[in-house]
């Protein structure tokens, strides 16, 4: 697909420049900055321009009505989030059913079916009160005896999910509105994993009569499902017995699958769909020229890094991973990844996320990272190899600006781009790499971040074994305080950018874009597209 | 002549019995896993999950048990069901057949008439500006790849003239019209090389057929141009150009992968593209027997069609 991207790319120029000379014409009202550059500016996206924008628009009084069409990125392919982890699957069954608490636009928890929740003093239980009243689409009330057996098909062996509830011990339903949750140990991040979309709350009797949750789906959220299409579409229509009081304001929701980057902007652009989610990153200067589309969106919270096979010579050498770090230039990877949308950070956490240690990007030095890796035995470098995605370009072409980097400190690295299976069972699951070029999903909680370095997880794939921070993840995960939580991660940053399993490059940034009559959507860091049910048509 | 086909049709068997162990075979000697690719590289995991999950799903069986499982489903009629979304390949190929089926034939339609036209005048008004026309606008035919013409498509008929939507498909029973309309750019781009590669092969195989002296015969005893042209030379001529068509059409099931992303088809190329990314064995093995199948049952079409173009040939 390279020789395909780069005619894309040929024609977006084209594009950028028809748009330039349609604004220098004076046709255009809302004159961007990128635009009045001229078509250098257009096509080589200034970089900071247009790297965040108001994530919550003052939008008026909600009309209510109307179906809003939204251009997805990729297909469900199926609708059981206990049976995949795809964020596809999440971005449909998100607004058909509800889970106790969500995340709120600052990233915070919030209630969802629960209403109101107590902490035990040691930590280890959680009492949620239920809100009352609401019944699944299906009209059987909703009790908490559903989030009891929600919970057990979560966490059952059959789920690929399971591992997200391993501190849970039980979860109990003492009476209907009542759902207490005993953990094995303190765990702070639970709160954000009741969110998330494997924490569904599910009627038994649905998954009873259909086997399993794969194309059928009965909630209690916003949205009641109609009809699912593979590669198609999915249609959702108004719950009007939704428990949030006048929400959702939308009639339905279409949600049209739009894979191709090209045909996702051009359906915007023309108005075949109202909305689209993962705005084309190349194409947000041609969106924000155009003042029918409104973009919404900031940096994502999903870390892309380099990581070393830690199992392997010579990267078992920490000298080697901090001579590699010393040469890595982050500004370099931003442009032919992320056309600029995207935040460099040297921690596996944005800059401005809570548990970051405040830390400067430094400038590439050559001079030191040669003297490193003189001093471990390879002055003229070394031959290696650099893995990485093939599917998606923001990686592999990382990995080829990375490649180059490497040659000032003669180490000659083979680019070698595999598919995806390929690369779960190589790099994610074998330590069958050298050098991989990765990335994580967003996230909410750090732990989810700092259990890929502890001895032995699964997420572990660099091999790093730190008896301190394995003791200090734990900590981090016991302790629900945020400020003294935040210090516990600033200790293993610290610890991670001394010893570098990962040199972290950086944090993209996630836009949806929309006709600007669709309003009161919120953006929200994790990627969630929840706030729909908020989002109304000024028509 | 019934017994030709019969004989043809007996060749199935040993056929898709190759490909069946072929497929069954190469899918699961391809590095990756279907059951860590459903757990995706986020969840955390331990070795006796995985297997728990394997198990589930009937693969830690030894590999002949499996085969043999599937067989044995298979000559009943069941192709079993996809891994990931637990439908049964029968319900897929149900929905995703006549998509790509619809725009084979569209892309044939557009693809052949067209081009045999231009191959004829081509061949008759051999070195003319028209047969120069034609040979260039092949050169671009075969040159362009499909998905830089479909890009160029979208570009010029839905974002700049907006005539058409680049997305937005809708099944053919239900609302033909915004059937047709998502269906054309598609069947137009994937029908440029296989019109481009026809259009020569007419061109030829009519400039052949002319040079030969049952035409100089016919012309010497007076008959007129055009009868000269369809009784004498198009015969004559059609063999290769129905032996070119056949594989070209055969060919445009499996090749509309790109195609069908970028317009967003629920075809059968994408289809199996993303289930050979994700490791569905039972799609994989489901979906390329059946395309096997019609790719023989076409070219048993195009030796009937030959049989009855040339009866020399029925008796062979």
């Amino acid at each position: 697909m390279a020789t395909r991207d780069r005619f894309e790319e040929l024609f977006r120029e084209v594009l950028a420049g028809r748009l330039t000379r349609r604004t220098a014409l004076g046709t255009g009202a809302g004159l961007s900055a990128a635009a009045a550059l001229g078509p250098l500016g257009a096509a080589a996206a200034p970089r900071g321009a247009a790297r965040s924008f108001a994530a919550r628009r003052q939008d008026g009084t909600p009309k209510p009505g109307g179906v809003l069409k939204v251009g997805m990125q990729a297909d469900p392919t199926a609708l059981d989030p206990h049976k995949q982890s795809l964020t596809a699957i999440w971005h449909v069954v998100e607004h058909i059913y509800s889970r106790l608490t969500k995340i709120l636009p600052d990233l915070s928890v919030g209630p969802e079916l629960a209403e109101s929740w107590e902490i035990s003093e040691d930590g280890l239980v959680y009492t949620f009160k239920l809100r009352q009243g609401v019944t699944f689409h299906n009209g059987r009330p909703l009790v908490a005896e559903d989030v009891k057996y929600s919970f057990e098909r979560y966490g059952s062996e059959e789920s690929v999910v399971r591992s997200d509830l391993a501190s849970v011990e039980s979860v109990e339903a003492p009476d209907d509105s009542t759902v207490v949750i005993r953990l094995k140990n303190r765990d702070a991040s639970i709160l954000s994993i009741l969110a998330s979309q494997s924490a569904i709350i599910i009627p038994k009797e649905v998954v009873e009569e259909n086997g399993d949750l794969s194309q059928v789906a009965v909630g209690s959220g916003p949205f009641i499902f109609r009809e699912y299409v593979p590669n198609t579409h999915v249609i959702l229509e108004k719950n009007p017995n939704y428990f949030e009081e006048g929400l959702p304001y939308l009639d339905g929701l279409e949600l049209i699958i739009a894979a191709d980057d090209t045909a996702r902007t051009t359906a915007l652009v023309t108005g075949t769909v109202d909305m689209i989610e993962y705005a084309p990153l190349r194409d947000i200067e041609l969106l924000q020229s155009d003042p029918s589309i409104v973009l919404a969106g900031n940096s994502n919270t999903n870390i892309r890094m380099v990581s070393f096979n830690m199992k392997r010579e010579p990267f078992n050498d920490v000298r080697v991973r901090q001579a590699i770090a010393k040469v890595i230039d982050r500004e370099a990877v931003l442009g032919p990844t992320v056309f600029g949308h995207g935040t460099t950070t040297v921690v596996p956490f944005p800059p401005d996320y809570w548990a970051a240690l405040p830390a400067e990007v430094p400038a590439p030095d050559i001079e030191g990272a040669r003297a490193l890796l003189a001093e471990a035995g390879f002055p003229d470098g070394f031959k290696t190899t650099i893995t990485s995605w093939a599917q998606y370009s923001f990686l592999s072409n990382a990995a080829v600006v990375i490649q180059e980097q490497l040659k000032q400190i003669g180490i000659e690295a083979e680019l070698n781009l595999v598919e995806n299976a390929t690369m779960i069972a190589d790099v994610h699951t074998n330590f069958n790499y050298d050098i991989a070029v990765t990335g994580t999903s967003a996230y909410v909680d750090p732990h989810e971040i700092m259990i890929n370095f502890k001895t032995g997880e699964s997420g572990n794939f660099v091999g790093y074994s730190n008896p301190q921070v394995d003791e200090l993840i734990d900590q981090g995960q016991a302790e629900t305080d945020q400020e003294k939580r935040a210090e516990i991660y600033r200790q293993i940053q610290q610890i991670l950018l001394d010893e570098v399993p990962w040199v972290c490059l950086f944090v993209a940034n996630q836009y949806e874009a929309m006709k600007s009559y669709v309003k009161g959507y919120t953006h929200i860091a994790t990627g969630s597209n929840y706030t729909l049910r908020e989002t109304w048509l000024d028509q | 002549m019934a017994t030709f086909v019969l004989r043809r049709l007996a060749l199935l068997i040993p056929v898709l019995l190759g490909v069946s162990i072929v497929v069954f075979g190469l899918i699961r000697a391809v590095p990756g896993d279907p059951v860590s690719i459903m757990i995706g590289v986020d969840q955390r995991y331990t070795p006796e999950q995985i297997e728990a999950i394997r198990r589930s799903y009937g693969l830690d069986q030894p590999l002949p048990v499996q085969y043999v499982k599937w067989m044995s489903h298979v000559v009943q009629g069941d192709l079993g069901r996809s891994l990931r979304t637990r439908r049964t390949i029968t319900e897929e190929l149900g929905l995703r057949l006549p998509v790509t089926i619809e725009l084979a034939v569209l892309a044939g339609l557009i693809g052949t008439i067209p081009a045999v036209t231009a191959g004829v005048i081509a061949a008759v008004k051999r070195n003319s500006w028209l047969d120069y026309g034609a040979t260039i606008a092949t050169l671009i035919g075969v040159s362009v790849p499909n998905f830089l013409l479909a890009t160029l498509l979208v570009l010029i008929f839905s974002y700049w003239l907006r005539w058409l939507p680049p997305i937005g498909f809708a099944k053919l029973t239900e609302d033909p019209v915004q059937n047709l309309r998502t269906m054309i750019l598609p069947a137009v781009s994937l029908s440029m090389p296989l019109a481009a590669i026809l259009m020569r092969n007419t061109r030829s195989a009519v400039l052949e057929v002319l040079s030969q002296d049952h035409v100089r015969v016919a012309r010497a005893k007076g008959l007129p141009a055009s009868t000269v042209l369809t009784r004498h030379v198009l015969k004559n001529a059609s063999i290769p150009i129905i032996t070119v068509g056949g594989i070209q059409i055969a060919t445009l099931l499996g090749g509309t992968v790109i195609i069908e992303t970028i317009f967003g088809l629920p075809g059968i190329g994408r289809y199996i593209y993303e289930a050979i990314a994700n490791r569905d064995y039972p799609v994989v093995q489901g979906v390329v027997l059946v395309i096997s199948t019609m790719f023989v049952l076409i070219s048993v079409a195009v030796d009937i069609l030959y049989a009855v173009m040339d009866p020399r040939l029925r008796h062979r």
